[in-house]
This record gives structure tokens, sequence and C-alpha cells, in this order.
């Protein structure tokens, strides 16, 4: 008994792996028959924005000094209305080109705002994503919605059952593991969360940490807005913002240290399966818009608390 | 050495701890240890690092609780359960801390406060007054001309004034009995560690007891009555002080006999590693000073005489800082003896911890090699002798010594030529260090360099060179044979003595008053919303009209409210995400309960409150981080307002109305607000007894629980506090839209974030400046009225936020810099 909850304790990724089990349990119970698994795979594909950016908060949060990037959001609608009129034929390059000038962009300026500057990066960042969000209100005044058809048929590709985005998350959490816990730069982003001035002593050059962890935010953000606009086949002002709070949910349930220093790619995908089933289960109940939100933000505290080690110290 | 025989029990205990057994998840900490006192005693207690000592001391606090065993005090046996800091505080035991534990945000009286005054929650009218004196009586008794000025803050002091007002605080304890002081003297001077044991003699004559814990063996012999030896949790051994020899103590700890005899090394090489030539920055002066390859060099004099300074800019230099002055060749590693906030990567195992500064000779195209670093992990672990099971043990699982040998092996894994160390045998016990030694002596005769900065001047007698500095500047340099702890005192003590630094800074004193009260940041906010309204007078007639300030202040004071909210939470540590939609549900409740039924909608505001406040109990008992639980809350306040009022609509209730449209004199009634919200948070947070607690606990949680006074409560009691500004701003956002929408509130929770930043308070807790947050929300709310009468699209509204939020914290930072420099 004891040996399990030492190995859950440590393990907190495993967390909202169980709560999902429970969730589908639930589901399997409630649903009758009425269930099915193509609810659950469209759901999937919804999550994948989420995971997308939920690797981009984890990053962010892994960096350390509470630090969460609140321009996403407003990266992503930008990103996704420009890959709308500028992903035709004829300007793919310049328009990909254009994209990840923008996000290099957005974060070196959130990189050093918070690096040189020492603003705390969650209102640093907000505050570069209120001057993003101007941008996306006056560019989207008169700009193409509707992406290239081309595009939108790339994101709603099936290949065997899975669809073209589930491919890409799986690819690019394999990418991101390999990333953060076999190179030199991902052993020393969760050295520099664990303190900035000891990383620093310990012969890390922590702001060639930070920045490139802003840029990579920024740039996952990007991909992430292209794939939302292709896939809704449409970009509205404020399309990002209802990923916002799910992908920082998702990372922090998967085991992400809040105070930094500790990450986990498999949890946030734990974490996004879970919020995923989470809304299954709430579509087929056909609760109320405000059932939902009372019963995802329930859940998102239970699964915290117990996961939360209560031996630890407050710092 | 007499050994202690037991006499039956007849003297009358002061206290007694019979068979303490304390677990740490496997490591026994301490094991069936025994220690009882009688009044008048000064007992030495002794033992290496992890002998069980700190926590023996911490049991007797109440600060643990032990897995076995009871406490008496005065005759009456506590069972461990029943026995806590508040219980331990009424039978007169005071400690002051080894980590000092003074809240750095209050000022030097209102540490004493906290210390001293009973745990009601208001105090008698003049109350800091009279603390005010007990603090300066104190200080004066124990350390007479100390210079501190009590009615400043901490922050302000250095490190060794520090450490005399935590051991005065302890001193002014009511009733006093037992004090404990865990290393009181690692940061004070020989002056004042001569003050010191006078006034805990004189303290001892008036019949208190004291347990005074050092591993300075000398200071042990000559302020002692008895002595206990500790060793791995149990007692070893218990002596009278009298014809006790330090080397005696030395071999009962377990460590050598320290039989070092100076020895002179040739200098094979003269390649210079370090070259500084006439250095000067704010706190050194002209200084100049080689190394030379192989060479083990000392730094040393009184405590912050400028040798970190110096350190940390040698470091800063070889990581690439130019100076023409400094020339380092080759690369540095840097060791501190301070391991928590320098030192250990405290998630991490040992190993990593060892090879986290090899990594690029780890890594092949940025790939880590697993078996390379294993193997050197590895190696080093097995060099360094570790007391520990593996060396995947995790770091925070080992005694300080070993946390330390871990931090060295990573300093000389990294190859560098030159290994800078700062006190790295700090709090280490004598065997850990006589290893240390050994270690340094290999690293030197291998080729590398030393500068190795030490507060024990006997440490130096291992260095072939020494610097003693003194304010700043190099004052002596001995080599071989000349250096002595003798010599070293003397050099450190050389000129005018009683020359402090502080005429050195009186020109720029002026200068620097200038800058601090800029830097204090409810004064920027104040400049910056006189500099909105005043935009927005110019480009509107109508603002300073009686109309305009109703509608302007109007539209602004939810922001106020929720901002102040915000504000409590920030300052005690905490962090509400969800404040805003929180807010958004006040609002649909008075839109719609309260409008229909007075009494049903106090009701629910009561259980608003309750729900609201049994956050910060579920923060407190789970140790969730609060940024989490209120992203979990942000959904749930949404949820339960969406089911209130699921599409935009109810009223406002009628007396709400005819509150906002009192006529009061000169100014509109929304102006009066502001002010009284400004008094009245400003009241509690820096006027009332209980608000200088909320403070401290947002600066350092520990420092107040270890007083007696509880976190949970004090917790509680901000987010009540907290949830009642919740509800003016929910009710004033009734007002402002004449209904309610459960969305609409959602935007407050960063906004309010960004506010009291813009206001001034820190993001890390525990600093909070009322005024400058109600300014700031009045700044961030003039904004958009003053982009409507300049007639710019409101699409720029947020940008400018943006801009101005920017553009205030840098101009802070910046101004907080420069005032650091001058």
């Amino acid at each position: 008994m004891n040996r399990t909850k030492f190995f859950l304790s440590k393990q907190s990724w495993i967390w909202p792996y169980i709560g999902s089990l429970l969730i589908y349990v639930v589901i399997s119970f409630l649903s009758e028959g009425g269930f099915n698994l193509k609810t659950l795979f469209l759901n999937m594909t919804l999550a994948t924005f989420a995971f997308l950016l939920g690797v981009s908060e984890m990053l962010v949060i892994t960096s350390g000094d509470g630090a969460i990037d609140m321009s996403v959001p407003y990266t992503v609608t930008l990103c996704a209305y420009i890959s709308a009129a500028w992903l035709r034929e004829g300007s793919v390059l310049a328009g990909i080109l254009l994209i990840i000038a923008i996000c290099v962009a957005v974060g070196l300026l959130n990189g050093v705002i918070n690096v040189y500057f020492q603003v705390p990066a969650m209102i640093g960042t907000l505050a570069v994503g209120y001057i993003l969000y101007t941008v996306v209100l006056e560019y989207s005044s008169n700009a193409t919605v509707q992406p290239a058809p081309a595009l939108t048929r790339f994101a709603r590709i099936q290949v065997g059952g899975f669809s073209m985005l589930t491919v890409i998350c799986i690819v690019f959490a394999v990418f991101m593991y390999f990333v953060m816990y076999r190179t030199k730069f991902g052993k020393e982003l969760h050295a520099t969360g664990q303190g900035h001035h000891i990383a620093y002593l310990a012969g890390i050059n922590v702001r060639a940490i930070l920045i490139p962890v802003f840029i990579a935010s920024s740039l996952i953000a990007g991909a992430t807005g292209i794939l939302l606009g292709a896939y809704m086949n449409g970009s509205f002002q404020s399309m990002g913002d209802a990923y916002q709070m799910p992908a920082i949910a998702a990372a922090l349930v998967g085991g992400t240290l809040v105070s930094g220093g500790k990450s986990s790619v498999i949890g946030t995908f734990g974490g996004v399966v879970m919020l995923t089933l989470l809304g299954t289960l709430i579509t087929i109940t056909r609760l109320s818009a405000g059932w939902r939100d009372i019963i995802q933000g329930a859940v998102i505290v239970l699964i915290l608390a117990a996961a939360a080690d209560p031996t630890a110290k407050r710092s | 050495m007499l050994d202690i025989k037991s006499d039956g029990g007849n003297a009358e205990y002061l206290f007694r701890l019979n068979n303490i057994v304390k677990k740490f998840g496997h490591t026994v900490a301490l094991d069936h240890m025994s220690l009882d006192m009688r009044a008048g005693e000064i007992i030495g207690l002794i033992g290496s690092n992890g002998a069980g000592k700190s926590t023996l001391m911490s049991v007797l606090t109440g600060v643990t609780e032990a897995n076995e065993g009871d406490v008496e005090l005065s005759g009456n046996l506590f069972q461990k359960e029943r026995y806590s800091t508040a219980v331990a505080r009424e039978n007169g035991i005071a400690c002051a801390y080894q980590e000092f534990s003074v809240c750095a945000n209050l000022a030097v009286y209102e540490n004493f406060a906290i210390t001293v005054m009973d745990h009601r929650p208001f105090g008698k009218i003049g109350w800091r007054k009279e603390i005010a004196q007990v603090a300066k009586r104190t200080l004066d008794e124990v350390f007479p001309d100390s210079g501190i000025n009590v009615r400043a803050k901490v922050t302000k002091l250095s490190i060794e004034q520090r450490q005399m007002v935590e051991i005065c605080c302890a001193f002014a304890t009511n009733g006093l009995k037992i004090l404990i002081l865990d290393e009181p003297t690692s940061s004070l001077t020989i002056d004042r560690i001569t003050q010191f044991h006078a006034a805990i003699r004189r303290l001892r004559d008036t019949g208190v007891s004291v347990v005074y814990i050092s591993h300075k063996l000398e200071e042990i012999i000559s302020i002692s009555t008895r002595i206990v030896v500790m060793r791995n949790g149990k007692k070893e051994r218990e002596v009278l002080t009298d014809n006790t020899r330090i080397d005696d103590l030395v071999n009962l700890m377990g460590g050598q006999v320290s039989g070092k005899v100076a020895q002179s090394k040739e200098s094979e090489t003269t390649e210079r590693i370090i070259e500084i030539n006439n250095f000067s920055t704010r706190s050194l002066s002209n200084v100049n000073i080689h190394v030379t390859r192989g060479e083990c060099v000392g730094i040393s004099g009184l405590g912050g005489s400028g040798q970190r300074e110096l350190l940390n800019e040698i470091y800063a230099a070889a990581k690439g800082k130019h100076d023409k002055n400094v020339t380092i060749s080759g690369s540095a590693a840097f060791v501190s003896g301070d391991r928590q906030y320098e030192g250990i990567f405290k998630l991490w195992n040992i190993a990593d911890n060892i090879i986290v500064s090899s990594l690029s000779k780890l890594s092949k195209l940025g790939v880590i090699n697993k078996n390379a670093s294993d193997s050197l992990a590895e190696r080093w672990y097995d060099k360094l002798k570790f007391n520990a099971e593996s060396k995947e043990s995790i770091i925070t699982n080992l005694s300080g010594g070993n946390q330390q040998k871990a931090i060295i092996g990573r300093g000389i894994a990294a190859d560098a030529s030159l290994i800078i160390f700062d006190d790295p045998t700090r709090g280490v016990d004598a065997g850990t260090k006589k290893e240390i030694y050994g270690i340094l002596e290999e690293v030197c005769a291998s080729g590398k360099s030393i500068i190795w900065y030490s507060t024990e001047d006997g440490e130096m007698l291992e260095c072939d060179r020494v610097y003693v500095m003194k304010d700043g500047s190099v004052v002596e340099e001995l080599v071989g044979e000349e250096i002595s702890v003798e010599n070293i005192v003397s050099s450190s003590f050389k000129k005018d003595a009683a020359a402090s630094g502080g005429d050195r800074n009186k020109d720029a004193a002026l200068g620097a008053k200038a800058l601090n009260f800029f830097s204090n940041g409810s004064v920027m906010s104040i400049i910056v919303l006189a500099l909105i309204w005043t935009l927005v007078s110019i480009f509107n007639k109508n603002a300073n009209t009686r109309f305009g300030m109703t509608f302007l202040i109007g539209t602004a004071l939810p922001l106020v409210f929720v901002a102040i909210g915000q504000m409590f939470i920030i300052g005690c540590g905490d962090i509400n995400l969800g404040i805003g939609n929180a807010m958004g549900l006040v609002n649909v409740l008075a839109a719609t309960v309260m409008a229909s039924n007075l009494g049903l909608g106090l009701l629910a505001f009561a259980g608003f409150i309750a729900f609201y406040s049994a956050v910060a109990v579920l923060i407190h008992k789970r140790h969730i981080p609060s940024i989490v639980a209120s992203l979990g809350m942000l959904s749930i306040w949404h949820g339960i307002a969406l089911i209130g009022l699921p599409t935009p609509g109810g009223e406002a209730p009628k007396w709400l109305l005819s509150v906002f449209g009192t006529q009061t004199p000169l100014f509109p009634v929304q102006v009066y607000m502001c002010i009284i919200v400004a008094i009245i948070s400003y009241w509690i947070a820096f006027r009332s007894k209980y608000g200088m607690i909320l403070r401290g606990i947002g600066d350092n949680p520990l420092a107040v629980t270890k007083r007696g006074w509880s976190y949970l409560t004090a917790h509680v009691v901000t987010y009540v506090i907290s949830s009642v500004f919740v509800i003016c701003a929910g009710l004033a956002m009734t007002f402002v839209s004449k209904g309610a929408d459960a969305n609409a509130s959602s935007t407050y929770g960063m906004m309010s974030i960004a506010t009291i930043l813009l206001g001034g308070c820190s993001f890390s807790g525990g600093n909070i400046e009322p005024v400058g947050v109600v300014a700031g929300a009045l700044t961030i709310s003039l904004i958009s009225s003053m982009l409507t009468f300049m007639r710019i699209s409101s699409n720029y509204r947020t940008a400018v936020i943006g801009i101005v939020l920017l553009m205030a914290l840098i101009c802070g930072q910046l101004l907080k810099k420069r005032g650091e420099r001058a």
C-alpha cells in the first residue's frame, strides 16, 4: 500500500489516465449502446489543438518562476487569419515564412520582456497578447476568413481511422519527448526551472534557454492556428480563447509542476484525453453549459487535489 | 571531561523530551532521543550535520510533530498530538533559527510584534509605539550601538543586522524560560559575538535556560555549562563543560582531529588564471589580485567586506561579461555554500545534480550520451563517498554535508580551469569538512586553480595565499607561513576599524531618496493616473464635471474593487485566476436573487463567502498551488453563474441604485467610494494587527507559523477579506450594467492581476500597495474612455492597455535597479 502511494506521488502523470478510465466507465454505463466511438473520435480530433497548446504551455511552465504564456490564444487566432489569406497557391512559401516571422517576433518579444526587463512572464505575455488582440481586430475587419480548400482537405485527411491531426499529434509528442528528456536543451530547461540563479551558477546560460522556450511556444501556437483554421474551415476573432484554460489545465493535470522544473509529455496527453472524455460525457448526458463548466472545474480540482503531495513543503 | 550522572530526578526540570522518535520517509532523524534541562543552565548542543540537533529543537518548539515520545514542560506532560508551537510559546520557549525566520517585508519592530504579542486579532490603541520601544530596548540591551532603526524594513538591513534582529526577537519573548539558539553567530563579527555572549550570561542569571547549537566548538566551550553530543539521532555523550577540550568533542562527534600543518607550495608555473587590476564597482574599490595555475587562493576578512561581490564578478567575467580590468583565462565553475538558494536542484537525484554542469562534453549534437553521463556520475559518486542509498537518491533526502559534496562534485566534474568556492563548508560537520579539504588539495594538484572565500578564518590555513578584504578592497596579502588566524584577524581590523560604509554613501543619499520615492509603486501609479486624467480632460471638457466623474469613475469601480480583492490574495502569496468569474457570479446573484428578495440575496452572499473561503482550506490542506485551484474554480464559478442566468438579464436591486445615486457634497459618491476603499484596505494591511500577520505570511509563512500563528486561519481570513471586495465588485458591476451577464466579468480575472502589478505590488506576495492599486484600476479603466474621446477605434483599447502596462512595469524595474545601484 505504502509502495503504491509512493509510486503515485512520484508518477503524477498517471492520475489523468486513472481519471480517463473512470470517465470512460461512466460513459459506457450511461450510454447503453447509444454511445458510439464516432463521438469519441470526433472529440479526439478536437483535442489535438488542446494537446499542441498544452505542450507549449508545458514548455513555458517548466522554465520556472511561475511563467505561463498568456499570449498563446492571440497568436493562434492571428496565425489562423494569416494562413487563410496567405497559404494559397502561389504564396504558400511566403505565407509560411510570414507566419514563422510573426511567431518568432512574438516569442522574442515575450522572452526579452521577461528576461531583460524582469517583468513576470504571466503579465508580460498578457500585455503582448493584448497588443496582438488589437492586431487581430484590425486585421480581421477585412480579411479572408476561409482558408484554401486544399488546406482544409489536408487537415481533414483520414489515415486508416486516424485523422491527420491525430497523426501530427503523435509525431509531435514523440519529438517533444525526445527534446525534453534526451537532449542537453531539455536537461538544462528542467534545471533552469528549478531556479534561475542556481542554474546560472551551475554554468547554464539561462537566457539561451528562456528565450528559445518563448519562441517555441509561439511557434507551436502558430502551427496550431494554421491547423485550427484549416480544420474549422474559417477563422473568428476569439477562436483561440477557448483553448487557453484547457491547455494549461491539461499540462498541470498531467503532472507539470506549476513552479517549474518538472514536465510530462505523456501526462499532458493524458490530461487532454481526460478533458476530452469529460466533454463527451457531458455531451451525452445533455447537461446545460453551466453544469459542463462546473463538472469540468470540479474534476480539475479533484485530480490536482489527489495528485498533490500533501507532505510537500510550501515554498 | 566529566560525564553526567543521573541524579534521581529530584531537581525541578524546565523541560524534558522523552524518547523522541522522528522519521522523514525512510530516514530516522531522531532515534529515542531524550534531553532535559533545569533553570539557569546553558546546554551546548553539538553533533555533525544530520545528527538531528535542529530536528530535536523543532520538536521542542512544536514546529515538527514527533512520531513517538512526549514533551514535559514544567511538570506538565504533553502527548505529541496536543503539543504545538502555540503551547511551546505559552510555556516560554523561544528560538532564534539558523535560517532566519524574520519577515523581510515587515519593519523591525513588527517582527518583534509578531513574536511578543498575543494572538488576538486586534491590538490596543498605541501598540505600535509600545512594541517599537520594546524592540529598541532589547536591541540596545543585547547589542549596544547596533545602529538598527526599529522602524526600518528588514530588507534594508545587512545580513549581520538581520541575525541580530532574529536573536533579539527571541530574547524579547514574554515569559521567556527556555531560549534556543541554532547557529546564532554564523553572520556575526567577533565584537558582536562578545556582546551576545555577555547578554546570554545576564539572561542566565535571571533564571532563563539556554540551548546553544553551534559548529563553532570554541564558542560552545566558552559559553555552556553542559554539553550534549548527538550522533545519528541519538545522544552520544553528555558532559560538563569544565575541563572539556575541543579535541575531545571532535572525537565524540565522529570527526578526526584537525592536524593540518601549514605547508608552502612552490608555484610551478606563473600562468595566470585570474588577473584583476584596479577593479572597482559600487561595492568593490581598487581590487588587485591574481591567481596562477594550480594555486589555492583564499579570500578572507570580516563578513560583508565585498568578498561575495568579488567572487560573483569573477564568475560573471568568466561567463563572458566584459571588463578591461578583469582577465580570466579558461572557464570557471561556482560552488556555493548556500545550498538552498544557490546550490542544489531540489527535484533531482544525486547523479543529475553532479552531471548538470558537464552536459556539453556529455552530449553530441545536443543529444545526451546516457552511458557517458552515468559513468561520470558513478565516478564522482564513488569518489566523494556519499552517505546515501544510491546515486539515484533524491538530493533533498541527504544531509547538508552530502548535498554539498554533490555541488562540489558538480563543480570539479565540469573540468573548469578555475573553481570558485563561496563558503562551501557553511553548516557542514567536521568530518565532511576534512574530506572537502582533501578534495580541494587534489583539485589544485591536478592543475586547476581555486579561489576560496570562507567565513571561518581557520580554513584559510589550507590555502597557498590569502587576500584579506575590508570595505570592498584588499588590505593584505598573506603568503605561506604568514597565513595564520591571528594575522587574518589583525589585517581584518587594520586601520580605522570603526569606519563604516555609511560615510561613503552620503553623497548619493539624496539621489537615492528621490529614486526610492519614485520606485515606490503607489507614487508611480498615481503619476500615471494623473497623466491619463489630464489627457481625458483635455479631450473632453465634461470630464471634470460632476456628471463626467460619475460616469468615468463609476465604470471603473468594478475593477477597483476586484483588484483590491486580488491584491489581498496575491499579498498572501496566492493568486486567483478565477476572480473575474467569481465576480460574475455575484453579479448574477445580485441581479436575480437579491433584486427579488433582499434577505435571500444576503443569504446567497453569505454562501458565496463561505464557498470562496473554502478554497483557501482546500489549497492549504492539500498543498495545491493556488493558481491551479483557482483555474478549476474559474470554471465552477462560471458554471454556477450560467445556471443562475443562462442569458444576460436581471435587474439591479432598488437599494443599489439609491446607494450609487446618493448625493454627496463636492464630488459624486463614486469618488468617495474609491477613497474609502483605498483607506479601508490600507488600514487593514498596514494599521491593523492582523494585517501585519497577513503581510508577514505573504513574505515568509514559516517565520510567522513558527511564532505560533495559524497559517490556515490567516489564509482563510485573507480569502474572506477578498470575497467581501469581490462582492462589492459584483454589486458595482450590477449597477454599471443595470443587470447581469455571466460572461461579462471573465476578463476581470487577468485584468485584476495586471492592475495590482501596475499599482506597484510584487507578484510573489508580501508587498502590497492599496493606494497604488486603486490608482492603477482607475488608470486602466480610463484608458478606454480616453480613446473614445480621442476618436480612436476601440480596437486599440487592448493594445494601449498592454503598452501602458509594459511601460509601467519596465520603468518600475529600471527605477528599482537604479535605486539598488545608488
